[in-house]
This record gives C-alpha cells, structure tokens and sequence, in this order.
C-alpha cells in the first residue's frame, strides 16, 4: 500500500508500465484510477511514456546484436503476414487496403464495334419511346409512395431523435455515476490506506506496551529482591549491633583495668539460704578515680524481678557506716550475662566495702541487712 | 521485390504497377537492410496499401522485433509467435503512425514493447533467455547500426550519459532483458522502491527531452 494521492499513484503506475508491465493487482489499481481520466489524455500519457521507454531501450542496444531469428523465420513471417492479408482482403476488413481497390487496376481494352448492329438502332429507339411513356407514368406513382414514405420516415426519425435524446440523457447519468464510483473508490483506497497505517501504529503501540510491561514485570522482581536484601541487611546488623553491645561493656572493663588505681576484689559469700548451697563466684572491679566499676558473677541465681532484686551497697569512709550508698538494683537472667556495670546514685568518694543484698523488686533505701549475700572489701 | 512465393500472389495481383515493382528481388537474395529505393517510413505507404512497402518493414525491423520479442519469451517458438503478432499489429496499425509524432523505429519498438509486456502479463511469467537458441551468432549489421540512431534514440543516449551507472543497470535489465521490478531488485540487490525510482528518473528524463524535440518539431 502506498501514501501517493491518486494523481500521483496513477502517474507512479502508468510509468512502471510503460517501463517493465505490471502485476496483475497493479494491473487492475491502473484500470481503476484512469477510468476517472479522459480517454484522450490517458492516451497522450501512455503514448509519451512508451515513446520515452522505446527510446531508452534503442539506446540502450535493445534492438541490436543478439542471436538470428530462427531458420525460415521471415518466410514464416511473410506467410502469416499474406495469409493475414487475403482473409482481411475476403472481408474487406480493416486489411483491405485503399490501394488494392479495382479502381487502380489497369482499364480493360474495349472490343471493336459490330457493323451488322445498326439496323437494330431504329427498332431498339421506339421500343425505348413506348417504355419511356409507360416509365412516366410509373414515376409518378413512385413519387407518390415516395412521399408517403418520406413522411414515414419523418415521423422514424422523430422517434430516433426522441430515442437518441433518451439514450443521451441515460448515457450522461451513466458517466455521472461511472464518476462518482471512481471518486468512491479513490476514497475507499484512501480510506484502507489509512485503516492500514492506523493498525500499523497500533501494531507498534501494542509492542511497546509489551515492553514496558515487561519492563515493570523486571523491575516488581528487583523491588522484591531489594527489599529481601534490606530485611537481610537489617537483620545482619541488628545482630552485628547485638553482638558489639556486649563487648563494648567488655571493652570498657578491659580499659578501665589497665587503668593506675582500679581494684578487683573476689567476693566473698556469706551463709544466706538462696546461695548456701550454690558455688558463687566473681569479682568486683572499681576506679575510685573515676567513681564506677564493674561487677562479675558467676554462681549466682536467677531472680525473678517481680519478686526479688538483688540490689549492690557502696560504703564510703567519708560516710556512715550506717548509711550506705546505693549502688543500684540489678538482676541474674538467663542469658543476660554475668557482668554487670556499676551505676551509684550519688558520688563515691573513698569506697572500702561492697555488699550485694536482696530486697523487693525497685530496691530500698535503707536495708535490713537481713538477706545479705556477699561482700567485697577493699 | 516479392512478397510470397508465386503460387500465394493472388491477392496482390490488383496492385498497380508502379515505379518500386521492377525490377523484383527473389526473396532469397534481400538484403537486410531495404532496397536504397524504398526508404523508410514505411507505415505511411503500408497505410496505402503498398505490398513492397510491406517487405521494405519486414525486412528492415524484423531483426529488433525478434530481439525484443525472444527477451520476453521462454522458448523460440513463442518468441516467432510474438514477432509475427507485432508485425500483424503494425500492419493493422500502420495509419495510426505520426512521423511527427516519433520516428518509425521508436514506434516499431513501442509496439513490440507493448505486445512482450502484455503477453507476459497474461501468462505471468517471463522469459529465461537461457531456453532461447543461442547458438547463433550475432545477427549482424541491422538497420540501425546502418544509419544513425533515430533522433528519439540519440537523445536518450544523452540522458543515459547524465545517470547514475547503477540508474542505467536497471533501466538496462527492465527494458533490454525484460526483467520485472521485482527481478531486478533481486539480480542487483537493490531496495524494490530504490529500483522504481531509478526507472522512473530515467524515463522522466527521457520524457522531457522527447516533448522538447516534438515541440522543436512542430
């Protein structure tokens, strides 16, 4: 299918013609368009585009060289070309040449006159008056017939001109509609070339929604393999958190132990029920300097925080005995680990004691002493 | 000079005698080119009825019909089918050339043209000119390496010389092998569309310098 207007598909078709013939289909588009030309200009058209074509194949050589017709080719030749002659000649068709007319044949000669035919002269001459007289009669009836037939013959043609003007007027509407179905045509043509490239586009709009589809099908599966990973990743470092938690403390302890002044002093276990029977062990590590320390247990019973909490007491020698500083509240839990930081509540001057209790769950202000676990003096 | 054999001569006896009838070649001894006396056109005095007029053609374009016509045609005997249908149509037509119009050749070749594209067409298929005998040499001089080029041939020899040598290939392989668009685009390799616009340049282009020389004409 091609975009030309009709005007230039025609002058594309009548060209390719002219130049190589056409495929049937082209063949049958040509006879469609030039039916809405002239048959005059449509002729003047073919005729200087098949002159052009001749031309070029003359100067292109197409008339010479090449292999000799075949044997007998012209006498063959001559043979069709006679035979073509004489049946046109029999039928005085279009063959009939002008020049083989009788009237161009040379004259018959005449035979000499008769003598002895003279005396017929006088009696052929009468014989002549009386048909000449009986012949005038007989005109004139002619004449008569004559008139009535020419008057036949006016009312014949009347009927033929009336006919003629009737065909005229169909022939008319004929052409006129002969037109209209050409325009028709032209835009039905026009028409399916467009409904063509209309699917063509939807062709291609169809392929890149695939595309995209496609497209957004890839990126959904990245997305979801992103966020695996993000989950991944956050679990990686919750637990790298979990596990530089624990030794950050560690590292603390270890620092603070390299530290001039820390104290690490073992507990000792006193003769309270919950560790009697229990091997407890551990050692508390302080820095007077910097006023904190670490706790370390190992023995020690889980406590249940709704019930009872083991609680730490400081004594400070620039205090009471009877008033020791809370050291805080802390709890044994299973998997909690056994190191535990110190965390007074007031500042500690010069600590020589500390004593681990076991009050109610917050801790107390001032303690009984009546479940006193272990001890470390300084 | 004769036309047919004596025994076929009948319906030419009522041809007068005139000045081109004496004296008579025998068939076997023509020339090919015509008699010097008898110069082409030739169609006009066919149109008249002129039987040596009829001879004087055969003889003179029978060798380009035969090579036009064995290009569109797969073997020898449809290509003497064609060749004797192109000179039938020219006899028929021979009132309708207009030496002012287009030399004789050029209409010669149109009309040899015209018959090889719509034959082919209605057999749909073309010639393999492999099928055709080859065996014979060159047909020797013909008519027009005698004389010079009709005018309409020479200038489209000036417009071959302006294309492009690949627009001349296909203007060859359509009009002098009779190949169709389509077997062009295949021989050369060229686009199908490549191949109808170089054809259709050079046909243009031959069109305007033939309607120039018509108009310097007339």
């Amino acid at each position: 299918m091609t975009s030309l207007d009709p005007t230039q598909r025609l002058e594309e078709l009548l060209d390719l013609d002219a130049l190589a013939g056409l495929p049937a289909e082209e063949a049958r588009e040509l006879d469609r368009l030039s039916a809405s030309v002239p048959a005059k200009d449509l002729s003047e058209s073919r005729f200087a585009r098949e002159r052009a074509a001749a031309a070029l194949a003359l100067a292109l050589g197409a008339g010479q060289g090449g292999p000799r017709p075949p044997k007998g080719f012209e006498q063959r030749l001559r043979a069709r070309l006679q035979a073509e002659i004489r049946a046109q000649d029999r039928s005085g068709g279009p063959l009939a040449r002008p020049a083989a007319t009788p009237a161009a044949s040379p004259a018959v000669p005449r035979s000499p006159r008769r003598q002895w035919l003279a005396p017929l002269g006088f009696g052929l001459a009468a014989a002549a008056a009386a048909l000449w007289f009986l012949s005038t009669q007989e005109v004139q009836r002619l004449r008569g017939q004559q008139g009535e037939e020419r008057g036949r013959l006016a009312q014949a043609s009347e009927a033929l001109r009336a006919a003629q003007d009737s065909v005229g007027l169909e022939r008319a509407r004929a052409e006129g509609a002969e037109k209209e179905r050409g325009r028709l045509e032209l835009e039905l043509r026009d028409a399916l070339t467009e409904r063509d490239r209309l699917r063509s586009e939807l062709d291609a709009l169809r392929l890149e929604r695939a595309d995209r589809l496609e497209e957004l099908a890839l990126a959904r599966g990245e997305l979801a393999d992103l966020r695996i990973r993000l989950a991944e990743s956050e679990e990686r470092s919750g637990l790298l958190k979990s596990l530089l938690e624990g030794p950050d403390e560690q590292l603390d302890l270890n620092r603070l132990l390299t530290l001039d002044g820390t104290l690490r002093i073992p507990w000792t276990a006193l003769a309270d029920p919950l560790i009697k029977d229990s091997e407890v062990s551990g050692e508390l590590v302080w820095n007077s300097a910097e006023g904190r320390g670490y706790m370390r247990f190992s023995g020690l019973p889980e406590n249940d925080p709704g019930q009872m909490q083991y609680q730490l007491w400081i004594f400070d020698r620039t205090l009471s005995d009877a008033t020791p500083i809370d050291g805080g509240v802390f709890d044994i839990q299973a998997g909690s680990g056994e190191l535990v930081s110190i965390d007074p509540k007031i500042a500690v001057r010069d600590a020589w004691r500390f004593a681990i209790t076991l009050e109610r769950p917050g801790g107390v202000v001032v303690s009984d002493r009546s479940r006193l676990l272990l001890l470390a003096d300084a | 000079m004769q036309l047919l054999p004596p025994s076929a001569q009948e319906p030419l006896q009522a041809v007068p005698s005139g000045p081109y009838s004496e004296p008579r070649a025998r068939p076997q001894a023509a020339p090919k080119a015509p008699s010097l006396a008898l110069s082409p056109p030739y169609l006009p005095r066919i149109a008249e009825g002129d039987p040596q007029a009829v001879e004087a053609c055969l003889q003179a374009y029978s060798g380009l019909v035969w090579n036009i016509a064995r290009k569109s045609c797969r073997d020898t005997q449809e290509a003497e089918d064609l060749a004797q249908d192109v000179f039938i149509e020219l006899w028929r037509s021979a009132d309708r050339f207009d030496p002012e119009r287009s030399s004789e050749v050029a209409f010669v070749a149109m009309v040899a043209r015209r018959r090889a594209i719509d034959r082919s067409r209605r057999q749909g298929r073309r010639a393999e000119s492999s099928e055709i005998d080859e065996e014979h040499a060159d047909s020797g001089p013909s008519v027009f390496e005698q004389a010079a080029l009709a005018d309409e041939a020479a200038l489209a020899s000036s417009v071959l010389k302006e294309l492009k040598p690949e627009q001349v290939r296909v203007l060859e392989l359509a009009l002098v092998d009779g190949l169709t668009h389509p077997e062009i685009a295949d021989k050369t390799g060229l686009p199908l569309g490549t191949v109808k616009t170089h054809a259709r340049r050079g046909l243009l282009k031959a069109r305007e310098v033939l309607e120039n020389l018509r108009r310097k004409k007339s």
